[in-house]
């Protein structure tokens, strides 16, 4: 083995020694603090107190935007002029609790009753959709029927359209059909 | 059969007769160890590495191009501010998703909770700088719509991931 090689060989063999620590990257850092003023645990959303409008942006708005428009792409429907046709059908009152989005959020049962009643409303996200009479949910309504999960989500959705359409609703919520 | 026989055997001996195998074995051990080391080697720019930090500004304090920062409480990912975005717009050629996932991180400049959204920008391959990975407001995968583990461009046309930005959206009161 000629000088040259070997010299080569053990430049090579010390590049290769050096290379994972050079490299080497843990995720998540081990060395990594929150924040300065992040320190302190963050107050669960059901105990932070926030207005409803602050948890709809925390809780919904990510896939149904600011709006309401929701995002079809992503099988999230439109909400805003829409939502309240779930009232006019047998089964709709239900289904708004039910829906993963509400039955699964980390919200308690009174935030998620005053939170379907500030999307039901005439100069909110149900808008024109919202049928004459509107009786609010409560917390503890909410809480039995949220305790009942939903065995198949398109076919019940599926099948109150259905029943919308059969009153001559137009189904503008934006989903593909 | 012969023939294939016949065939291999003289091209065996053929590669036994012109090549030594100390040679070959020291060539390959070589060419194996300098190959493992040449990404190290390789003249690569690697300036994105020691991006200055940026002087904190009043209300706003900390460097954005560091995990340690206020507003990626809860990011999980590659940080736009390291490639080429910056804390609230994606680099160029990238596509912001607009389904995305938002949670709350205290200003200590004001003590005040703002309301940030995490979105993913898409469309180009991983940026790979400045990972980062905090949960202070993130929920379990249970609740997907609050999770960081999810990759959000599946609300973008491409689905490739590129980086993350902190939208801030408002006070969390």
């Amino acid at each position: 083995m000629g000088g040259a090689l070997r010299t080569q060989l053990l430049l090579g063999l010390l590049c290769l020694i050096a290379a994972p620590l050079a490299l080497a990257r843990a995720i998540p850092d081990p060395q990594q603090r929150p924040a300065p003023g992040n320190e302190r645990p963050q107050v669960p959303i059901a105990a932070a107190g926030y207005s409803t409008a602050v948890n709809y942006q925390l809780q919904c708005a990510g896939c149904h935007q600011g709006s309401g428009q929701g995002s079809p792409a992503n099988d999230t429907p439109r909400m805003r002029g829409f939502v309240g046709n779930f009232l006019k059908v047998a089964g709709g009152r239900e289904f708004l609790v039910r829906v993963p989005g509400i039955s699964q959020s980390a919200l308690n049962n009174a935030q998620l009753a005053d939170m379907l009643n500030w999307l039901l409303t005439r100069d909110g996200m149900a808008g024109d959709s919202l049928p004459q009479q509107v009786q609010p949910y409560t917390a503890e309504e909410v809480r039995a029927i949220r305790s009942v999960s939903i065995l198949n989500l398109p076919d019940t959705r599926a099948g109150l359209i259905k029943a919308m359409q059969a009153q001559g609703i137009v189904i503008e919520d934006g989903m593909p059909r | 059969m012969k023939l294939l026989d016949l065939l291999f055997e003289r091209s065996s001996r053929r590669v036994a007769d012109t090549t030594s195998r100390r040679k070959l074995l020291s060539r390959l051990g070589s060419l194996m160890v300098v190959g493992a080391a040449l990404p190290l080697l390789l003249p690569i720019d690697r300036t994105s590495k020691a991006l200055a930090a940026e002087a904190p500004k009043a209300g706003d304090p900390g460097d954005p191009n560091s995990c340690d920062y206020w507003r990626y409480c809860s990011i999980d990912g590659f940080l736009c501010s390291c490639c080429g975005g910056t804390v609230t717009a994606c680099p160029p050629g990238a596509e912001v998703s607009q389904i995305t996932w938002i949670g709350t991180c205290r200003n200590p400049g004001d003590g005040k909770d703002y309301i940030i959204s995490y979105n993913d920008c898409c469309g180009k391959h991983s940026c790979a700088q400045c990972a980062c990975t905090r949960n202070d407001s993130e929920e379990p995968l249970y609740r997907p719509f609050n999770n960081n583990d999810v990759n959000w461009c599946l609300g973008a046309k491409s689905h490739v991931y590129n980086c993350t930005v902190a939208v801030i959206r408002g006070v969390a009161v």
